[in-house]
């Protein structure tokens, strides 16, 4: 079976970057100027002896090449991650696994709605190509696109939440809230503008990206063929164009399901959202070796992960591809 | 013969149309286009062509010379910077190139295309099954259980094999593509069938196979076939009629059998010379030298004078009318002189031996 070794060739190249990212996330993280017994030596107060336990529980006596490394390959294969150096020694997947729902939630989301709004705007926009309607929702979503997350957050901040004062500024909720029913309204009221921001960073990737897809099949001969038939211009878009014109966009959105996790850390920053970008930003702070490895480990397998569904999407969309036609 | 789809279909005109009208009459059409900087170009300049049931009709000329324009206009699909500035297209007394002419109803119904090319012309994430069934789904407005079976019969019809029904374009070769493209036209039992270069991009044997079927489709469906082609050989073969077109004009027509053995045109002389004819043993071919002029800039005069061994001033100045010198039998020279009813002859009597270029 052709498409069995395909499949199992993009697997083994996943595996193996993996592979690769793990080693490293470790020698990066190691590079970095400072070290986590820094943290504790800001108190003037901590005995030398102390430290020196300190060092020695966290393996931080040892050489990192060869003893750290192997300790960290070998405990990460087995699904050990460690312990938070900053969280009093929580294990570092309890710490990920308690910030990666509230990430997941505004990034997934904001990611269905960019993709929704933006594939509307993209097919209604390269539809109208040259003309007003399209000048001015290009002009649009080229403006969205290249808006930095931080920014457009703390725009909507500024109008939503201090000037009209209709939604929270930051947090995820209410302190002292209601809970029930109450406190998921009071959830997603927090959730508002953090899922808003990325939606709206993302508009103008998808709408761009479809708009100059779809633009590019009206010169092609299906379309003519499918006007020549006598077909609805509804029908001719959605049933010959953007099949054709949607793949890339597709393709963009898986690999962003993957980016996106990580992009959403300026926007986690602006908005005090506790999720795996606030964690990250804290972490780096207190050079929390572990939580890192942990986050850009998770961040990288997700990345990887995303390739490949974008592959596997692409090939179950196009024809062309899942024959391995060469075109 | 299997049972086609649309055999047995009773055809239905379109409200306003009228059964005692000819099938497709075009008459004194002219097609321009608006250039980016804002000069005209006129690629169909008054031509006349019509096509009766059961009739095939050649369209031939070098490319450029506004073949496919006639197509465009005639779907009321000419690009956005393409314009009709007179001229009528009338299917069966319809006038479809008035404002709200309906093209809504005539299109694909009552005239279809074979595209040139049909691995752009078929949809590529579309199976060509689908592709058949479509326009019988949506513009016949049958089931789509009725569709899909009416597409099999078609797809069968044209020679596709039963296995390769489900397939995408691009599983399918050059050949059972344009089958596939073929079968998609017949979807809805038009009336009216233009070819357009339908078999250019195939070789030989596979081209003689698509013209025979085409051939066949023709008398099994009664179709009005509009062939539009460069090669002809392929009109000799096909046609009952021709028309030969240059520079957006018709420079003569008529039947095949009259046009190709005693090719009037200075024009068609020359193509007929560039074409090979092994059985006359002719072992060099003639070729008309320049090329085929800047539509947009055209010169007074007839179009084909800047090539013409046989141009004098009049040529150069005057256009030349085009005379139908017999019922449907059109010639536009200046160097004939063309009196009630008798047949063209040269002014230079005798008529000069061509030489037209070298080699």
């Amino acid at each position: 079976m052709k498409a069995r070794r395909w499949l199992l060739g993009r697997l083994g190249g996943a595996i193996a970057t993996i592979l690769m990212v793990l080693l490293l996330n470790f020698v990066l993280f190691r590079l970095m100027p400072g070290s986590p017994d820094r943290a504790l030596a800001r108190n003037p107060r901590v005995s030398a002896a102390a430290m020196e336990a300190a060092r020695v529980r966290w393996g931080l006596d040892k050489p990192i090449f060869p003893d750290q490394l192997i300790a960290y390959v070998g405990a990460t294969l087995k699904g050990d991650f460690g312990y938070s150096v900053k969280y009093g020694g929580r294990e570092v997947t309890s710490v990920i696994g308690e910030k990666i729902g509230p990430t997941l939630l505004i990034v997934g989301l904001g990611e269905i709605i960019a993709l929704a709004a933006g594939i509307a705007l993209g097919a209604w926009t390269g539809w109208r190509r040259g003309r007003f309607g399209d000048r001015v929702g290009t002009l649009g979503a080229l403006i969205l696109y290249s808006m930095p997350y931080f920014w457009l957050g703390m725009l909507l901040i500024t109008l939503f939440a201090t000037t009209l004062g209709w939604l929270p500024t930051s947090g995820i909720s209410t302190p002292g809230g209601p809970g029930g029913i109450e406190g998921a309204i009071d959830l997603l009221r927090h959730a508002a503008l953090p899922i808003a921001t990325i939606a709206l960073g993302l508009i103008g990737q998808y709408a761009i990206l479809l708009r100059s897809s779809v633009a590019e099949s009206l010169r092609e001969g299906y379309v003519l063929t499918a006007r020549a038939k006598g077909l609805r211009d509804e029908r001719i878009l959605r049933g010959h164009i953007l099949p054709n014109a949607l793949l890339p966009t597709v393709t963009l959105a898986a690999l962003n399901a993957g980016y996106v996790i990580g992009g959403a850390l300026t926007v986690e920053i602006v908005f005090s959202w506790p999720g795996l970008g606030l964690l990250t930003q804290e972490a780096l702070q207190s050079r929390d070796y572990p939580i890192l490895q942990g986050v850009f480990l998770l961040l990288s397998v997700s990345v990887v992960m995303a390739n490949l569904l974008a592959d596997l999407l692409y090939s179950r969309l196009d024809p062309r591809v899942r024959h391995g036609a060469a075109r | 013969m299997s049972t086609a789809a649309g055999a047995d279909h009773v055809r239905q005109l379109p409200a306003g149309a009228d059964a005692a009208s000819p099938l497709l009459e075009i008459s004194g059409l002219r097609v321009s286009f608006t250039l980016s900087d804002g000069r005209r170009l006129t690629a169909v300049d008054g031509i006349n062509l019509s096509v009766a049931p059961s009739e095939a009709v050649g369209l031939a000329g070098e490319s450029g010379s506004g073949k496919s324009t006639v197509v465009g206009a005639i779907m009321g699909l000419l690009a956005p910077n393409g314009r009709i500035d007179a001229g009528n297209i009338r299917y069966r007394g319809l006038d479809l190139v008035a404002k709200g002419a309906p093209l809504r109803r005539t299109r694909w119904r009552e005239i279809a295309v074979v595209f040139q090319g049909s691995l752009v012309a078929l949809n590529p994430v579309i199976k060509v099954r689908d592709q058949v069934a479509e326009a019988i789904e949506l513009r016949l407005g049958e089931s789509a259980e009725v569709a899909q079976e009416k597409a099999k019969h078609l797809l069968h019809d044209v020679g596709i094999p039963e296995k390769r029904l489900n397939a995408y374009p691009h599983q399918l070769s050059g050949g059972q593509r344009q089958r596939a493209m073929l079968a998609v036209a017949l979807s809805c039992s038009p009336a009216v069938l233009i070819g357009d270069e339908p078999t250019t991009a195939l070789d030989v044997i596979v081209q003689a196979q698509i013209l025979e079927l085409l051939d066949r489709m023709r008398q099994e469906y009664g179709l009005g076939l509009i062939l539009i082609t460069h090669d002809l050989a392929v009109i000799a073969d096909m046609c009952d009629r021709v028309a030969i077109m240059y520079a957006g004009r018709i420079v003569e027509s008529g039947s095949v059998k009259e046009i190709f053995s005693a090719p009037r045109h200075p024009y068609t002389q020359a193509l007929l010379g560039a074409a090979p004819d092994a059985r006359a043993g002719r072992r060099t071919i003639k070729v008309l030298e320049g090329h085929p002029p800047d539509l947009s800039a055209l010169p007074p005069g007839c179009h084909f004078a800047p090539r013409c061994p046989l141009a004098d001033a009049r040529c150069r100045e005057e256009d030349p009318p085009t005379i139908e010198y017999a019922d449907r039998v059109t010639l536009a020279c200046h160097r004939y002189s063309l009196g009630d009813g008798k047949p063209p002859t040269p002014i230079d009597a005798p008529y000069p031996t061509l030489e037209l270029g070298k080699r």
